[in-house]
């Protein structure tokens, strides 16, 4: 203990002489007891921390202290904790560290103040606004103005096989805010220089066959028709081929084509070339103008970082492509076609609808092989690797169509940049589109697709030819952590697997134990289609908050929101597998992946990750704040974390009901929101069954709103 | 959880040492011989397979089947007394 004072005592000096430098090494070198009351100073090194001057290195200090497990609300002989220290010296810097680290702006010390009264007490009105706005007690009815932008930044069209990207162009930016249509055409850009492989440039890419072609008269994709998309409306996505106009016409368009040499389309070089693929490639753009014998180049890429090894398969009749296609599926091996398309002779199919311009063909990695993929670090990659798992885990059987000649989905992600200048925080803001963009591919074939992989699934031996690593890769895509696979436990694996092609893991329900209304809603599913008890119950609680006359906690303006933040790991783009899935299930992923219930306002609808991203700006992996670490390891892993906001433009206290209503059907220990919710008006006279019930209802609203809108994942603008 | 047998708990008692695969809970002579021609000639060449499989019960019944056609309730007794075992011992 001795020790440790000494220790303490040196630190406190250090501090105090600001050598910031040297505090770190002795706390990241020795084990000290930092949260100590230091004899004689009467504080801790915290609360010394957060008040010295200069302020820099006061945010120095408190930052590498609270790294180190810092308590904010360690409390001295007085009471005062580094919060109240931080309140009276107007430290909002260190104050938001605090609070986003655990520390309690609520907490009072002996004298009975906390750091709000400390705050108004010593005048420091930024303090003040911070406290605030944490506290979530800003009246909205002072109609703050609009707090943030949300513009367009890149828009992302993903299938099995390639990505583009879009941007608006820098010219265009100007005309974000007009609603005006911004032309795409120079938007594309160049973003994957960073990863050494193949795809070091991607472009919105055309990925047809001439048969393909002919057969859809328009080129069955989305994403060279930008103008769209801008327009932010998440409907009529499929209209978008036919609403093509002449001016939007000069898209890089490009072939794609999975780690091939692209010099064979005579455009450019690539870092890395396949020579193999290229013979194959030649007899395929052959053979593709032959449109009853579709031939496809099947690749393995069976081992991380060598895909050099390639299986090619030949296959003439379509049943064998579907063969082929849930093979591909299964092995999560890449299966490509090379489609050589001129300029010309595209120009000749589909001048009728547009002019593309073809002018850039450049070969695009994208494929399942997820362990090669996680060994290249590119951020992009792990991006693209989460689309796709996503789609192919979504719509298995559906995805992977393309082989027979049609290319059936394409996922179109907007990106949106989301900035609030006053705070200083910056979002992107990813809208994965509820309906992937499906393609038109034959009738027979989008018939078919379950048949086929259950006709697999059934059958070993197709699946035989697994190696070790592709095993495990895909057992781990399906939510499935397999132990070591050797001879002994191979078949075993291979068996798992099919069971699980077959009824995907339905993520279980961790430990959870909800509400009885919910645990009951669980089980089966037949409440969801008698709801009119529920109804009633909303009917009567809304009416109540529609009463004008009434006095309502901060008033009566209808800028409130409630929200729901869900985990994006645990929904897997639900909503686009949901109309696939029966509701049942799409409402147990719903339920579980919900891991925090709150009430926003209109003007600044994403301030609940504002703590988060402070910390997250600032290096911090880990917070005593539940809710924020939850979202820092969301963003961790790389995905943003999924802000559902339900109920739009309700007045205060009936987005305060709703919040506490839902948080008592989740139940409290299921979410990481530290108190329950207060009702009010008639809710808050009903008895607790009928509140769940009325949460209840709210969570199945949400989820439709959730699957009709889609996810919209939000992370720091640093992660990719 | 349903009454244990006396094979079971006998099983559980103690570190399993040199036992031979027939001591384990669920397999009796017909199940013991056939998984010693599958080399799995002591308890705890069995506790190793249970073990690389994770302690999965889904996988562990499946192997079980698969080398001795052990039926469900066997390997889930089988499997269930490896689980006590580990939760003893390991």
């Amino acid at each position: 203990m001795g020790t440790t004072y000494k220790q303490l005592f040196k630190i406190y000096d250090l501090i105090h002489s600001g050598d910031i430098r040297s505090i770190k090494h002795i706390l990241h070198n020795d084990s000290i007891e930092i949260n100590q009351i230091l004899p004689c100073k009467g504080i801790g090194i915290l609360h010394l921390a957060v008040g010295i001057d200069p302020l820099v290195k006061s945010k120095e200090c408190t930052e590498i202290i609270l790294k180190c497990g810092g308590d904010p609300n360690l409390r001295n002989d007085d009471g005062v904790t580094p919060v109240h220290i931080a309140a009276i010296w107007g430290r909002v810097d260190n104050l938001k560290l605090l609070i986003g680290c655990g520390g309690d702006p609520s907490q009072r010390d002996l004298d009975g103040l906390s750091a709000f009264d400390y705050a108004v007490r010593e005048q420091q009105w930024d303090v003040y606004d911070y406290l605030h706005n944490v506290e979530d007690q800003m009246d909205d009815s002072l109609a703050s103005p609009c707090a943030y932008s949300l513009d367009l930044d890149r828009i992302l069209v993903t299938t099995d096989h390639m990505v583009a990207e879009y941007k608006p162009s820098n010219d265009k930016q100007i005309n974000n805010n007009a609603n005006a249509i911004i032309r795409k055409s120079e938007m594309v850009e160049e973003w994957c220089d960073k990863t050494n492989l193949v795809m070091n440039k991607l472009y919105p890419t055309i990925l047809s066959e001439t048969c393909c072609l002919l057969e859809n008269e328009q080129i069955p994709w989305k994403n060279d028709d930008c103008t769209e998309l801008i327009t932010d409306s998440n409907k009529n996505r499929t209209s978008q081929q036919t609403e093509i106009n002449g001016t939007n016409s000069s898209f890089k368009t490009c072939l794609s084509k999975i780690s091939t040499e692209v010099e064979i389309s005579g455009v450019r070089p690539l870092d890395q070339t396949f020579d193999k693929t290229k013979d194959y490639l030649c007899s395929c753009t052959r053979s593709a103008c032959d449109r009853k014998q579709r031939l496809s180049v099947y690749e393995n890429f069976s081992l991380p970082g060598s895909p050099k090894c390639i299986t090619h398969e030949n296959y003439n009749t379509k049943t064998s492509l579907k063969k082929c296609k849930n093979h591909n599926n299964e092995t999560a091996a890449i299966c490509s076609k090379m489609q050589r398309m001129t300029f010309d002779s595209s120009q000749s199919h589909l001048t009728d609808d547009r002019s593309v311009d073809l002018d850039r063909a450049l070969a695009v990695v994208q494929n399942e092989t997820n362990e090669w993929l996680s060994t290249c670090s590119s951020d992009f990659l792990s991006e693209t690797r989460a689309g796709n798992t996503r789609r192919s885990s979504a719509s298995s059987g559906v995805s992977s169509n393309y082989s027979g000649g049609n290319i059936v989905i394409a996922n179109v992600q907007e990106e949106y940049k989301y900035e609030d200048k006053d705070e200083d925080v910056i979002l992107i803001e990813k809208r994965l589109l509820v309906s992937p963009v499906v393609l038109p591919i034959d009738e027979s074939d989008m018939s078919t697709p379950d048949q086929t992989i259950l006709s697999v699934a059934s059958s070993l031996p197709s699946s035989m030819d697994y190696d070790v690593n592709t095993l495990r890769t895909e057992l781990i895509r399906l939510g499935f952590n397999p132990g070591p696979i050797h001879e002994n436990t191979r078949t075993l694996y291979l068996k798992k697997l099919q069971t699980l092609k077959k009824s995907p893991i339905v993520i279980n329900k961790q430990g959870k134990t909800y509400s009885i209304e919910l645990e009951k809603s669980i089980r089966t599913a037949d409440w969801m289609k008698d709801l009119t008890p529920y109804l009633e119950l909303e009917r009567k609680a809304r009416a109540d908050f529609a009463n004008p006359n009434k006095k309502w906690r901060e008033g009566t303006a209808k800028t409130s929101f409630t929200y729901l933040l869900l985990d994006p790991r645990l929904t897997n783009n639900l909503p686009a597998k949901a109309n696939k899935q029966n509701p049942h299930e799409a409402w147990v992923t719903f339920i579980n992946s919900i891991f925090y219930v709150g009430k926003g306002k209109r003007s600044r609808p994403y301030s609940h990750l504002y703590q988060a991203l402070t910390l997250w700006k600032r290096d911090f992996k880990t917070s005593n704040d539940k809710k924020v670490q939850h979202i820092l390891d969301i963003w961790s892993d790389k995905v943003g974390v999924i802000c559902l906001h339900i109920f739009q433009n309700v007045i205060p206290a009936e987005a305060f009901t709703y919040e506490a209503a839902m948080i008592d059907v989740l139940g409290i220990q299921n979410l990481k929101n530290l108190k329950s919710g207060n009702y009010y008006g008639v809710a808050a006279s009903w008895p607790l069954k009928e509140r769940r019930m009325l949460g209840l209802y709210l969570l199945y609203k949400a989820m439709q709103i959730f699957l009709t809108e889609g996810e919209r994942q939000l992370r720091p603008n640093d992660i990719d | 959880m349903s009454s244990t047998s006396q094979k079971h708990r006998n099983f559980v008692a103690e570190p399993m040492g040199e036992k031979p695969v027939t001591d384990l809970a669920g397999v009796g002579e017909v199940l013991g011989k056939r998984l010693e021609t599958a080399g799995f000639d002591k308890a705890y060449v069995v506790l190793g397979q249970f073990l690389v499989l994770k302690k999965d019960k889904e996988l562990f019944q499946e192997w079980m089947k698969e080398t001795c056609s052990a039926n469900s309730k066997q390997s889930a007794d089988c499997y269930q007394c490896l689980k006590d075992w580990c939760d003893e011992f390991l």
